[in-house]
């Protein structure tokens, strides 16, 4: 009797916070996000639909202009975009971290991300993408030195090579902090043992952002290459396509900003959160929660292993 | 036939809407009895100009506009309600300002392009 009405006083407890009748006299508020199944199947899936929006526009770059340069930019910009297709999403993610198990290690290194576009897919694009905006650029000192043009393409150019080497060198909020902590060794007048500060106000958010989301500055920056490209397709007579692809890069770097992070979608994210949430697999939806459960419950597994052993390497508790 | 601008089928459309997308939204206030009070409510794109109507003239009831995710007492939820609120539901508490952000970005973009051409 005592342990049913301890559930009863639980399961109350957890209906409190379901009201159904809330009155406010007066208020203010904000938008602060989206959900629903349409936002939930974004979320999981943000970056291949990223790469859906951009591959058109990649790819009529050179139709437009057959240069040996832009054809060279469209064959890797493609190639960037397949792989956000292919393995960005949170059910490649989960799948990846079960077929890793508990194997433990220290996080790859550059390369390693770039050659492991499974477990990396937004680093290992943006590495490909980089090296695709570099042909751009390319293209756009060949026309600058032929007189056909003037600085903008360069400009263009370089910004959008740097916007995608951010995203692949760019550390992301949870890295700046563990840095931050290591170097923080000389006596100042006013010493804190640990300490976090944001900027505050709208635009100090939105710098704090910036500093902690390579993905989200790149794209916001990627967002004015977008631009160039919507402007010149409405320009330049016959270049209608070229326009409905920048409003597609558009599009594709806003959602880009707004909902990609690099661990939202690599195995180190996978790894964290199964250390920090025990119930990882339940946060998943449909198919990707079962391959999540697969994960804990091999880990549940080793662990029951380990615990026999005697020091079976070292896994994260429960 | 029906066309795509029949009241049924339009309703039938934002049914559909509705129950696809929803707008997060967090509500800062005061009750009837005076005391600040915050709520996170999910509103369906139907309701949502409603919501802002009833929301200028006061004294509205929020459940009735959407689903109340959580609540509490106070001026503005505590770091750890927040935190627990974008995992749980993917909430973002930068997402009017981001969504500014990339409008600013693409109106000094444009501006900057038909300027130079």
């Amino acid at each position: 009797m005592v342990s049913l009405s301890q559930d009863n006083a639980a399961k109350a407890a957890a209906q409190a916070d379901e009201i159904a009748s809330l009155r406010f006299a007066s208020s203010e508020s904000k938008m602060v996000g989206a959900s629903g199944g349409l936002m939930d199947k974004l979320r999981a899936n943000s970056p291949r639909v990223v790469g859906m929006l951009k591959l058109p526009g990649d790819m009529s770059v050179s139709i437009i202009n057959p240069n040996p340069f832009l054809i060279c930019y469209t064959v890797l910009a493609c190639i960037a975009r397949i792989i956000m297709i292919m393995y960005g999403t949170k059910a490649n993610q989960a799948k990846v971290a079960d077929e890793l198990g508990n194997e433990s290690g220290a996080e790859e290194s550059i390369w390693g991300k770039i050659t492991n576009p499974s477990k990396y897919p937004v680093e290992s694009s943006a590495a490909i993408s980089t090296v695709a905006e570099a042909f751009g650029l390319a293209y756009g000192v060949s026309m600058f030195m032929a007189g056909g043009t003037g600085f903008t393409p360069i400009v263009v150019g370089l910004i959008a090579v740097w916007a995608y080497s951010h995203i692949l060198l760019g550390k992301e909020g949870k890295d700046i902090q563990k840095t931050a902590e290591e170097q923080n060794a000389e006596q100042q007048s006013l010493v804190f043992a640990s300490s976090q500060s944001k900027d505050l106000g709208w635009w100090g958010g939105i710098q704090q952002k910036m500093k902690e989301n390579p993905v989200f500055s790149s794209s916001i920056t990627n967002l004015g290459v977008s631009a160039f490209m919507i402007i010149g397709g409405l320009l330049e007579s016959g270049l209608t396509a070229y326009a409905v692809a920048g409003c597609l890069f558009a599009i594709g770097n806003a959602v880009q900003a707004m909902l990609v992070t690099k661990r939202g979608f690599n195995i180190e994210g996978a790894k964290e959160a199964v250390a920090e949430n025990p119930n990882y697999e339940e946060s998943e939806k449909d198919g990707e929660k079962q391959s999540g459960q697969r994960f804990t419950e091999r880990l549940a597994s080793q662990r029951k292993i380990k615990d026999s052993n005697n020091g079976f390497g070292t896994l994260a508790p429960a | 036939m029906t066309s795509a601008f029949d009241p049924a089928n339009k309703n039938a459309i934002m049914e559909q809407i509705d129950s696809e997308l929803n707008f997060l939204v967090l509500v800062t206030g005061r009750l009837a009895d005076g005391s600040e009070h915050f709520a996170y409510a999910s509103i369906p794109p139907s309701r949502y100009l409603a919501f802002k109507e009833a929301e200028a003239k006061g004294n509205y009831d929020l459940g009735k506009f959407g689903k109340i995710l959580h609540h509490g007492a106070g001026k503005e939820p505590s770091a750890e309600t927040k935190k627990e609120m974008e995992d749980k539901f993917g909430v973002n508490h930068q997402f009017e300002e981001e969504l500014a952000n990339i409008n600013m970005q693409l109106n000094n973009a444009l501006k900057s392009g038909n300027s130079g051409n």
